[in-house]
């Protein structure tokens, strides 16, 4: 952990003043592109702490795993929320991440001119429902996810836990990297106001496009081979027949040859008006195979398929473990491993170069460090 | 290049993209980069056109037709034209001699090139990361791939469908009990996008400071498993596999979406007591006040008798009224909306969020880009999606100074042009 080398952010100072998952995950990602980050917290913690999941399924805030993934790569400061000190780390920092309005207005006055603040809210700083209560679920029901997720027959579906949180930190950070990039020729700083609502109707963007164009709304999907994973011998496969050779080639692999030379089925449109009766055909041969030895097989005919892995599968994956994505982090005193980089870069690579921190660890040590500068 | 006619705004301005993404996953990376300002020139082929055009063949999508216009159908594609916005479009045969000659041409006026090839082809086409930093010192390469350049699934095919089961993603998917499930949104696709876009971004800003250009390798699996990170950690640290959830919490209930009247949904969750007590207090049911409710822990474990009670309230409901009142209230709540009303939605419309984009053959249409307000240099939509070849001959005259002869000798070669090959 200690040999990491300096990030592409190095020498940029980051303050989390976060309280959800979307401004703690973007702020992290600061930190594994080496800024100096910063999450500073009140007494009671970071919101992430009371979390779940926790450390052996045991309540207390240096336990919350949910808390170590997206803080760590951070020091903490812990201060009473009155302390004069809050504000003149506010004032050292060159980036500023808060979770509401109302903190945004609270600290904008101590905001250097040359930083960037960055504010990652459910609904967004302007508008109505700028200070409105929002979370994933309410993201997936306003931005047309919810409506076409999931089974024809069963209610509208959210996505997995914690997907709009992750995704809109995701964006942020890339909108701080911009106003980090711009800074660079203007010496100005700026404000960068991302909804997590918004983060997330980016994603249906495809969906609602060519609901205008075709000028009616798409629904929930059938549960078949042509909208998702399916059963094999021993877990679950996806295949996609997208083009006309993956369509032969994955039908020969299955002894469907039949299926295979039908011209009917050779266009993808045509196909779907027979969905019907292919699909419980393709999902009997489906059924019969490994699903390892069905993923090599249709990969070596470049045909695209995918195995569907559980948590314990990711963990025991050789290509994961080769390309070196997991790390090990110490969460309350246990190393506790996780999944680190994902990307590779040569000149300034993702690092791991902090665990998540106790509650104050570092307030000492970051007071002295930040605050005996004379500011600019 | 004083004089190229490009609108200069956002971060990103006066930096230069040149790239060969298609489909979503690198093209959504390169959109963003388009929408802070980057000059991002989008290649294809006229022999293997983005597949998300939607192929040379095929109806115009049922409520753009216009007998009035010229339609060609891969420049409808409703896909390709959801997620190119801002980029110019040009088409170079890079398997031909000389369409290769005229990219490595182009090279030394790029800041960053983008692929989402399997990782060999860049290799094969002689334009690796130390052949295109020969060309362009500082060059920042960026290929985005299925598994990524290394690791024994390295040349395995694979795209947001299949990454979705393979990252983890589909796992989670799915409601309480049921089988894993894609999402129908093609998600892998964006999380890889914009993690590739912060490495890019990243890699300019490493680049400003110190002239050093470098190369990102992004795979989607395992990119699309960074966002399982607590799921993951749950497993390696506790041994627990998390079960799919549904609409559910795992911390928080009520926490579901819940047949309203008139078959619509509503979407609600009380997060903490405040909102427990401010639902309670609109529901106005007394099996409410039962002391197994009483707690968040205790109304976790009695969350299917809390549903029904909720349930019971919520269909007599009109959505968007109910909406209203327990958001007025406190309480976060959300009428599902369809597609097609998402783009209408006031607040979405006040942001600015929404911008009416046109098409020179599809029309207007209500249309999502950047995800963020930059307060002083803000993201903005600037240009419709290109259509197929719409700017080679701007492009490659602006940048190399080739005339209209020589451009029609290279349409007339099928190297360049805007329609199939003839």
């Amino acid at each position: 952990m200690t040999d990491v080398p300096a990030g592409a952010l190095a020498a940029i100072r980051v303050l989390d003043l976060s309280s959800r998952l979307s401004g703690a995950f973007c702020a992290r990602q600061l930190g594994d592109l080496g800024a100096d980050v910063v999450v500073l917290e009140t007494p009671s913690g970071h919101a992430l702490r009371q979390e779940p999941p926790f450390l052996h399924e045991g309540r207390g805030e240096e336990r919350s795993l949910l808390h170590a993934y997206a803080n760590f790569n951070k020091r903490s400061v812990r201060l009473d929320l009155d302390d004069e000190r809050r504000a003149a780390l506010t004032a050292r920092a060159d980036v500023v991440v808060v979770s509401s309005r109302g903190h945004l207005e609270a600290i904008r006055p101590h905001v250097r001119r040359d930083a960037v603040l960055v504010a990652v809210t459910a609904y967004g700083l302007t508008g109505d429902l700028a200070d409105a209560p929002g979370n994933d679920l309410t993201a997936y029901a306003r931005s047309g996810w919810a409506a076409i997720n999931g089974f024809q027959g069963q209610p509208p579906l959210k996505g997995s836990s914690n997907q709009v949180g992750y995704l809109s930190g995701t964006l942020a950070a890339c909108g701080a990297l911009a106003a980090l990039v711009e800074r660079r020729k203007s010496g100005e700083g700026q404000t960068v106001d991302v909804s997590e609502t918004e983060a997330l109707t980016i994603t249906a963007g495809p969906t609602l496009l060519m609901t205008s164009y075709e000028g009616r709304d798409p629904v929930r999907q059938v549960a078949d081979i042509f909208s998702g994973p399916v059963p094999a011998e021993d877990g679950h496969v996806s295949i996609t027949f997208s083009r006309a050779h993956f369509w032969r080639d994955a039908m020969n692999a299955l002894g469907l040859e039949r299926l295979a030379e039908d011209p009917r089925y050779l266009d993808p449109w045509t196909r779907r008006q027979h969905r019907a009766e292919l699909a419980p055909q393709i999902e009997a041969k489906v059924a019969e195979r490994d699903r390892w030895g069905l993923f090599e097989h249709l990969g070596l005919l470049r045909c695209v398929s995918g195995v569907v892995l559980d948590m314990s599968d990711l963990a025991e994956n050789p290509h994961l473990r080769e390309r070196g994505v997991q790390e090990n982090l110490v969460v309350d005193g246990e190393e506790v491993e996780i999944l680190g980089a994902p990307y590779k870069m040569t000149a300034t690579p993702w690092g791991l170069r902090r665990d998540p921190p106790r509650l104050g660890q570092h307030t000492d040590e970051v007071l002295t460090e930040w605050l005996s500068e004379v500011p600019t | 290049m004083s004089d190229v006619p490009i609108p200069v705004f956002g971060p990103l301005a006066g930096v230069r993209i040149l790239t060969f993404t298609q489909a979503w996953s690198g093209t959504f990376a390169t959109e963003l980069l388009g929408l802070l300002g980057a000059d991002v020139i989008q290649i294809e082929a006229r022999r293997r056109p983005d597949t998300w055009r939607g192929g040379y063949e095929g109806p115009i999508p049922e409520a753009i037709r216009d007998p009035e216009k010229r339609q060609r159908r891969w420049n409808v594609g409703p896909l390709y034209n959801a997620v190119n916005l801002n980029k110019r479009g040009i088409t170079l045969d890079l398997g031909d001699p000389q369409g290769a000659e005229y990219f490595r041409r182009l090279v030394p006026l790029a800041d960053v090139v983008v692929d989402n090839f399997s990782p060999r082809v860049m290799h094969n086409w002689g334009l690796a990361f130390d052949e295109l930093s020969a060309l362009r010192p500082g060059i920042i390469q960026a290929s985005l791939s299925a598994y990524g350049a290394s690791g024994p699934y390295r040349d395995m095919p694979g795209i947001g469908g299949t990454i979705e089961p393979m990252s983890g993603m589909s796992s989670l998917l799915g409601y309480e009990g049921g089988p894993p499930l894609n999402s129908g949104n093609m998600y892998p696709d964006p999380v890889a996008g914009v993690y590739m876009t912060n490495a890019i971004i990243a890699a300019l800003h490493h680049r400003e400071r110190t002239g050093e250009g470098q190369y990102v390798d992004l795979g989607m699996m395992e990119a699309n498993a960074t966002f399982l990170g607590d799921a993951y950690a749950e497993y390696s640290a506790n041994g627990k596999v998390r079960p799919r959830l549904g609409n559910r919490h795992q911390r928080i209930a009520p926490h579901n979406i819940y047949p309203a009247a008139e078959g619509q949904w509503l979407a609600l969750s009380a997060d903490d007591e405040h909102q427990w007590n401010a639902l309670k207090y609109i529901v106005e049911d007394s099996a409410l006040d039962a002391p197994c409710f009483t707690h968040m822990e205790s109304r976790k474990q009695h969350e299917a008798e809390l549903d029904a009670v909720i349930e019971k309230w919520a269909r007599r409901q009109d959505a968007a009224a109910a909406e209203k009142q327990l958001l007025l209230a406190g309480v976060p709540a959300a009428r599902v909306r369809p597609p097609s009303e998402v783009l209408q939605d006031d607040h979405l419309v006040a942001r600015g969020f929404v911008e009416h984009v046109a098409h020179p053959e599809a029309g207007v249409h209500p249309m999502v880009g950047a995800p963020w307000r930059l307060s002083r240099t803000p993201a903005r939509i600037v240009r419709p999606s290109p259509m197929l070849g719409e700017h080679s001959m701007e492009v490659l005259s602006e940048f190399l100074g080739v005339t209209e002869a020589e451009y029609q000798a290279l349409v007339e070669r099928n190297v360049s042009g805007d329609g199939p090959p003839q």
